[in-house]
């Protein structure tokens, strides 16, 4: 990987998240609600015109809008990321304190997707029209289908409700209760997993195939490796490449994902602060929490990028052809 | 004049699929699945349309003494807790379903498909400018934005009309520049140009028509976006707002209720899961039928 390549790549990045930034925040400022108003009516009964001023003064909101963006945009790169103006905690410090129950969410519900959907993928495609080929490809079809919030309520009423099996909601610190957070966190991971796996699967399967197709497998046939070694050894690292290239896109559908699933099983996550502070006007909370998951989205895509020179070292990212 | 004419006569060999296939009809019904699932929309479709005529309640009248009722012969599927009758309320929510998944990708066809074209077929600085911006939206995932959007818009079924659509816009602005790319360089494109006609009548009477199929396949598969996006949004509550029956709606009150009376957790699913399903498989199988090139995407 050259290093030219490395510097584009990390420049468009930078410029994608520039833009996301001051999207977010063009969106956000056109609010219709007035938050100094709600702030200042939840605290006392009363207020001045002159009080409204100052408190509007006092958020930057009487600045016009590109001074705004610009004041922000610097402060956030210093982490400084405003203040929630329902709870004036520090919003940067807020999402990071919920940042780690929507990560453990998202780590889970991925590694979930791949457990569930590479040896299916691999299954369907070696037996293809096998009952597991069947039964994947109509999984898959269902599975896109059903509303991921729906999923969680039918599996809390099997495995919480019915089989008394696993909690329903809440969530227990890893670090005080291994066992705990995993039993907290597996159902809402695998909602979220499942919903992803349907597209790993069918693309893991159609790739498998494509590969299993080609000449090089067909010479490790002949030299007598075994089935196992063609298929691990050779088949899987070329047929994974496809697969890899979706991951980014499959991180930001189970981003996007946690703000349901953690209002589902009350997980106190980045997204379920963000839905609450819809509902109070709390516009700097929101856009921390689009602009984290974008910038998570971005990094994603970014080390999925990087990562296929590693996976299949063919490919020379950057290298012009010819 | 001339010229005009003779970038019209040209416009034949590629012109728009449905148009050139008279068997349509036949080879889409033969499709594995859609008449069992066609009949399964229409009967959605039906029950939006008619709704006021075949609920047998008001979906909005509330009596809270039949609060909570298992299913009778007066409420087949019960009634919730405040009494209102569950099927009805799951007939008027195919409504909002339907109004909300039809206008949300109409919208994002309004505004993605012309970006889409201009792009593509001026490229340049301006195709530069569209594609980072779609980009820089694509970067959010689909519900971020749209709960961003509805968050500087407010509630509402209008204001997440507007969020799913611009959400949804990317989509259709990438699928047609890549359509554009392609078209653009065709012989007829040339000729059609070099006969005079003005780039808005090439884009309109050659580069657009062509670029239709993957267009109506993405927009069919894109309604069940929409769809099972109202329903997340509706059931978080930014979405519809109650008392207004939705499905995501539905499904949100009836949660804290799931040991009580979890069959009101299951109907409006069964709903939204089988609508949907039958879009995704209509959408399917027009893709198979319009442009098997996509088969497997």
């Amino acid at each position: 990987m050259s290093t030219s390549y490395l510097v584009s790549r990390l420049g468009q990045t930078v410029i994608v998240i520039v833009i996301v930034s001051m999207m977010t925040f063009l969106f956000l400022s056109v609010l219709p609600g007035d938050p100094v108003t709600a702030q200042i009516g939840a605290e006392a009964g009363g207020f001045t015109e002159e009080t409204l001023a100052r408190a509007r003064h006092d958020l930057g909101l009487d600045r016009p809008l590109p001074i705004q963006y610009l004041r922000w945009a610097g402060n956030a790169l210093t982490g400084d990321w405003g203040q929630s103006i329902r709870t004036k905690e520090a919003v940067f410090g807020a999402l990071l304190d919920r940042a780690p129950v929507t990560l453990e969410l998202t780590a889970l519900a991925l590694l979930l997707s791949l457990l569930i959907a590479i040896p299916v993928g691999i299954g369907a495609a070696l037996r293809r029209n096998s009952w597991l080929d069947r039964l994947a490809t109509t999984g898959a079809v269902a599975g896109v289908a059903l509303p991921n919030f729906w999923f969680a309520i039918l599996l809390i009423l099997l495995f919480s409700v019915r089989l008394n099996w696993l909690p329903a909601s809440g969530y227990v610190d890893p670090l005080d209760d291994p066992l705990g957070a995993i039993k907290h966190l597996f159902l809402p991971a695998l909602v979220l997993g499942m919903a992803q796996s349907a597209s790993i699967m069918r693309q893991m399967r159609s790739s498998m195939l494509e590969v299993m197709g080609q000449d090089f497998i067909r010479t490790a046939r002949a030299k007598g490796l075994s089935s196992y070694r063609v298929v691990l050894g050779h088949a899987l690292r070329n047929a994974l490449i496809p697969v890899i290239t979706l991951l980014g896109l499959r991180l930001a559908n189970i981003l996007g994902g946690t703000i349901i699933i953690e209002q589902v099983f009350a997980l106190p996550g980045m997204g379920r602060l963000a839905v609450q502070a819809i509902f109070s006007q709390d516009f700097p909370v929101v856009m921390g929490f689009v602009l984290i998951v974008a910038l998570l989205v971005q990094l994603a895509n970014l080390a999925t990028d990087l990562s296929y020179g590693l996976i299949d070292p063919r490919i020379q990212l950057g290298r012009s052809r010819g | 004049m001339a010229a005009q004419t003779g970038a019209a006569e040209l416009e034949g060999p590629l012109a728009f699929e449905i148009r050139q296939s008279p068997g349509f009809l036949r080879r889409f019904s033969r499709q594995r699945g859609v008449p069992i699932v066609a009949g399964l929309l229409g009967i959605v479709v039906i029950a939006a349309i008619t709704a006021p005529i075949i609920a047998p309640y008001d979906p909005i009248a509330t009596a809270p003494r039949e609060s909570l009722q298992g299913s009778s012969l007066e409420h087949l599927l019960g009634t919730d807790q405040l009494g209102r009758d569950v099927l009805s309320r799951i007939i008027f929510g195919s409504r909002t379903s339907i109004m909300v998944g039809v206008v949300a990708v109409g919208l994002a066809m309004v505004v993605g498909v012309p970006l889409g074209l201009i792009s593509g077929y001026f490229g340049g600085l301006i195709d530069h400018v569209i594609m980072r911006t779609m980009d820089a939206v694509i970067a959010f995932p689909a519900l971020v934005l749209a709960l961003a959007i509805v968050g500087a818009l407010g509630p509402g079924t209008f204001q997440i009309m507007v969020a799913i659509g611009i959400s949804s816009v990317p989509l259709y602005a990438r699928l047609t520049r890549g359509q554009v790319l392609t078209i653009r360089e065709q012989d007829y494109v040339h000729a059609a140009r070099s006969l005079g006609a003005s780039d808005l009548r090439v884009i309109a009477r050659h580069v657009l028509p062509n670029s239709l199929s993957p267009l109506i396949v993405q927009g069919s598969l894109g309604v069940a976006f929409a769809i099972l996006a109202e329903a997340g949004l509706s059931f978080l509550g930014v979405g519809v707002q109650p008392p207004s029956p939705t499905w995501g709606g539905m499904l949100s009150k009836a949660l804290p209720l799931i040991e009580r009376a979890p069959l009101l957790s299951i109907y409006p699913g069964i709903a939204i899961f089988l609508t949907v399903l039958a879009i995704n498989t209509l959408g399917d199988a027009l893709r198979d039928v319009l442009d098997p090139r996509l088969r497997g995407v």
